[in-house]
């Protein structure tokens, strides 16, 4: 078996099982005995002995043993089978010496690369996915010349290059056009959620310091108009407060009026609007974050709820990315249902009451009062992720409040919307995120664990208005590596990862006709693609015709008239010759049917492909050809 | 013959696309779709590079004849791709089964002769071949595309020749014989008749011929001193291997007693080719044994009387003409040679 063939074997092995390994989701003591076949394929290129055929028998016998048991302890297929592959590859790399033997390693690689798709999503797996593609093509197309008996494969290089770059075409074409359902039929996902804090129905009071060191990014957003600055999304609202903790008793929540894959949840008025799409990470909430308020919800089929606080979520949680589209307003919310509920006020904060009191003196509305409650939290308190724990049996807010003075925006939230209520404000506790980090390389902004943030809504003037009583702290600016990074991740993450049977329609509607030109209009945009396509086509039916029925060349006419005639003239004599024989097959036939000179009938019809399709006439041959066909004629 | 076959790792991978293609389906996880898409792919430019390659293209064979079983000869393969891209990997099946594979890696576009390795056939026999494969699995190793191009010609390929020399040594011959082995054809003048191709140019008369402007020969008259019979026992023989020998025997045998001047006569169960000499009587004899088969031996009665030096080739102990082995100059079996 040639080396290059060799070589190829062991690059897609290689990738096989650094896809696996990759995932992290592996023992690492496999992955350690996976890193085995370097070795087994050193020695297999430097021509060293193989393994003796019972030993890699054994080993491998012995390998399907351990799978069988790691099946059974741990009850993980995917990772049974993952770590039985990596030990066989290795045993394989060792025993690589007939030429059915690469197929082996191909067919394994697959499967390796088939699991890591379960175990990852990340996209070094889309890297690792093109590296196998180019390297499946060129070791499989070399695999069929060493089947054929060729060894040395200089003059392949060219359609090797070709049939490389058609199948990475083909493959994103299929790929785009594959028919997929919205979600799975059977059997769970290995996709790993992220796991938040703030957003359940309970929230206890400082969850959310054990996440704001968290840098994973959970949300990406990009807004039109893009406004630079700070932006909230909104996730859930909280009514109850115990002292401890927060919790949402608002029940009452309805489905949002689905059409065509949109949710149009209320009419716009003439306030600015504003057009967000959002790609969330798999989260472990059910909740649907939203920028300002929104009209307009477009997103693929799941099913949606809304509060009546203006709160939406998912029918279902669903460990998977969720791409959406919002459209919304700067404006406020509006319901006054359960007023009553937003004065709640827990028991032993007397002092916060007192407090309030104090601070909110001399105010004359409740506007007025809200702006002082913020605007004191602000000045005199310091934002900070260390804050002190409180003395068992205290109260968190009043230690907050009257002792620490530094807290994170959990305590600054909490003791504004209390203080609110205790001098007769409605008020509500929000958890969302707040970011400013944009990625000026791909135009969107980058929201982090570590922007989880909770601030307030007031019911004032029937409507709710919010306010942040939290000191804004500087933000870190990242690299512009990261950023780049980050950027390309988040279009494999759009564009691959998440690619659906939605993305598929839009594109449909695109091309039939219902998407957005490429000049930016609306209309049909089926013209913009058909009309050239359709010129290109005709363009090339005219040339196709013009060469089939082109009389414009009377010695080329004269050529092939004289080989038709000669052609007939065989028919004729009981040759075998049809209309679709090729000029050969009519030589082969004169000689044997005719009583014509061998070689005059070589002759002719070697001038008559000459002449015919050489695409130049020698006057030299084509005297030559009439002559020939005269004597014929003649004979 | 189906256009496009599919090869054992084509079958393997048609079954792992339709599994991923259920996966993918079933879990609707994209980067299995990925893979899918790739498996599809690999697929249709298969299929699809496969027929290409074969598209325009042509080929024309040339056995170099005469053709003996198990002897090497040559053969020329011209392709001629009508095509604007060369064609890649294609093999040239002929009906018959021969020892080297007809392969050629690259064809360019026009007219390539391919050069081809010294061929042999292992099997005696007329074939008719009414047409030749173009046959390739480029660019993978899934399946292969097959183009039959018509070429209705005929192939003798004559049994296989060896050296029965010594075969003839070890046969009992009266004198009168053997005085004939050594001494060849020198008996009295029965006519002169008009030369015929293949003859012997030393039977040629030239003083006759130049008389008479025409070349002529000399035929002298039947003396059982330049007669030799080979009777090739073709009755129900138990094994194919001995059959397929004792033809041959009976082949060389025919072949080197022409070769020594003898008129030979060959006698088979139901064919006979009556005495004669030269190059076109030894053909008409090796016609005969190209395609001949063992039949059923109750049929087999020997007609014709024997005269001169006879061999009598046989190849099991059952047939009928072993009865008349006592009457031959010799025996000859195939099962001992």
């Amino acid at each position: 078996m040639p080396g290059t063939y060799k070589l190829f074997t062991a690059f897609v092995a290689f990738i096989g099982s650094l896809s696996l390994v990759l995932t992290g989701e592996l023992n690492p003591f496999f992955s350690f005995v996976g890193t085995g076949l370097v070795w087994g394929y050193i020695r297999a290129l430097k021509g060293l002995p193989y393994l003796p055929k019972k030993v890699s028998g054994g080993l491998s016998f012995l390998t399907f043993m351990i799978f069988l048991a790691d099946f059974v302890m741990t009850g993980d297929m995917i990772n049974a089978v993952a770590h039985m592959t990596l030990v066989f590859q290795t045993i394989k790399s060792f025993d690589i010496k007939d030429p059915w033997d690469p197929p082996q390693v191909f067919f394994m690689s697959l499967l390796q690369l088939l699991l890591a798709s379960e175990l990852t999503s990340a996209i070094y797996f889309g890297v690792l996915f093109v590296i196998f593609l180019v390297l499946i093509v060129i070791a499989v197309l070399l695999g069929h010349f060493v089947k054929e008996g060729q060894m040395i494969f200089r003059p392949y290089l060219r359609p090797i290059v070709a049939v490389t770059m058609i199948i990475l075409v083909l493959t994103s074409l299929f790929f785009i056009a594959l028919p997929r359902l919205r979600s799975s039929i059977w059997g769970k996902s290995y996709t790993k959620s992220v796991k938040t804090a703030g957003f359940s129905e309970r929230v206890d009071f400082g969850s959310f310091g054990a996440i704001k060191m968290d840098q994973t990014v959970v949300i990406r957003m990009i807004l039109d108009p893009d406004i630079k600055g700070s932006h909230y999304l909104r996730g859930s609202t909280f009514d109850y407060f115990d002292g401890t903790a927060w919790y949402d008793t608002v029940k009452e929540t309805m489905m949002v009026y689905r059409r065509a894959n949109q949710f149009q949840v209320e009419v716009p008025d003439d306030l600015q609007k504003f057009e967000a799409l959002l790609f969330l990470e798999p989260m472990d909430s059910d909740v649907i974050f939203t920028y300002k308020m929104p009209y307009k919800l477009e997103a693929q089929g799941w099913l949606i709820l809304r509060n009546n606080a203006g709160s939406f979520t998912m029918k279902r949680k669903i460990a998977k990315r969720f791409n959406y589209k919002l459209s919304s307003v700067d404006g406020y919310y509006a319901d006054n249902t359960h007023l009553v509920e937003y004065l709640q006020y827990p028991e032993g904060f007397d002092s916060t009451r007192d407090l309030a009191r104090k601070v909110t003196n001399g105010a004359v509305s409740d506007l007025d009062r809200s702006l002082m409650i913020r605007d004191h939290l602000k000045k005199n308190f310091k934002y900070s992720l260390f804050s002190e724990i409180p003395e068992r049996g205290s109260n968190a807010i009043e230690h907050f409040l009257f002792r620490s003075k530094k807290g994170y925006c959990e305590h600054f939230a909490t003791a504004m919307a209390i203080m609110l209520r205790s001098v007769g404000v409605p008020s509500r506790l929000v958890t969302g995120y707040l970011s400013d980090q944009r990625n000026d390389i791909g135009d969107y902004y980058l929201i982090r664990q570590s922007d989880a943030h909770s601030w307030v809504e007031a019911y004032i003037e029937d409507k709710w208005i919010s306010f942040d009583p939290t000191p804004s702290v500087p933000s870190m600016s990242k690299f512009s590596l990261m950023l780049l990074l980050d950027m390309i991740n988040m279009n494999w993450n759009r564009y691959v990862v998440g690619f659906s049977n939605y993305d598929q329609a839009r594109l449909v509607n695109y091309f039939g006709g219902f998407g957005r030109r490429p000049d930016g209009g609306t209309g049909p945009a089926i013209k913009w693609i058909a009309i050239p396509v359709f010129i290109v086509l005709l363009g090339y039916g005219i040339v196709l015709m013009v060469r089939k029925f082109s009389v414009s060349n009377p010695v080329q006419n004269k050529v092939t008239a004289e080989y038709l005639w000669f052609r007939k003239r065989i028919m004729k004599r009981g040759g075998r010759v049809s209309l679709s024989s090729t000029s050969d097959e009519v030589q082969i036939a004169a000689l044997r049917k005719d009583d014509m000179n061998e070689n005059d009938v070589e002759r002719f019809i070697s001038a008559y492909k000459e002449l015919r399709f050489s695409g130049r006439i020698d006057t030299g041959l084509l005297d030559e050809y009439l002559s020939i066909s005269k004597k014929f004629r003649e004979g | 013959m189906r256009k496009i076959e599919s090869t054992k790792e084509g079958r393997r991978f048609l079954l792992a696309i339709i599994l991923i293609g259920l996966a993918a389906f079933n879990t609707g996880n994209n980067l299995i779709y990925l893979i899918f898409a790739m498996m599809i792919s690999l697929l249709l430019v298969s299929v699809i590079a496969s027929l290409v390659n074969l598209m325009k293209l042509d080929a024309h064979v040339e056995l170099g004849e005469p053709l003996f079983a198990n002897t090497p000869f040559k053969a020329a393969v011209t392709f001629l791709n009508h095509k604007r891209i060369p064609s890649y990997s294609i093999s040239v099946v002929l009906p018959i089964d021969v020892s080297e594979k007809l392969y050629a890696p690259y064809v360019s576009t026009g007219k390539t002769v391919m050069p081809v390795p010294e061929l042999s056939i292992f099997k005696r026999g007329k074939y008719m071949v009414r047409s030749l494969m173009l046959r390739t699995g480029f660019p993978f190793i899934f399946l292969h595309a097959n183009k039959s191009m018509d070429i209705s010609k005929e192939v003798i390929v004559y049994p296989e020749m060896i050296d029965v020399k010594k075969v003839l040594s070890g046969i009992e011959v009266s004198d009168t014989e053997r005085e004939a082995l050594v001494k060849g054809n020198d008996g009295d003048l029965f006519s002169m008749r008009e030369y015929v191709y293949g003859e012997e140019s030393r039977s040629i008369d030239w003083k006759a011929s130049a008389r008479t402007q025409k070349t002529m020969v000399r035929e002298y008259a039947k003396s059982s001193d330049r007669l030799a019979s080979v009777i090739l026992d073709n009755g129900t023989s138990e094994n194919a291997e001995y059959f397929e020998r004792s033809v041959s025997i009976a082949a060389s045998l025919c072949a080197e007693l022409i070769n020594r001047g003898y008129y030979v006569r060959l006698i088979t169960c139901k064919k006979v080719v009556p005495y004669g000499n030269g190059k076109v009587h030894l053909f008409k004899a090796l016609d005969i044994l190209s395609e001949i088969k063992s039949v059923d031996s109750t049929e087999c009665i020997l007609k014709e009387s024997i005269e001169g030096l006879s061999i009598l080739v046989i190849s099991s102990g059952t047939s009928g003409f072993n009865k008349i082995g006592h009457l031959c100059s010799g025996v000859v079996d195939a099962r001992n040679i």
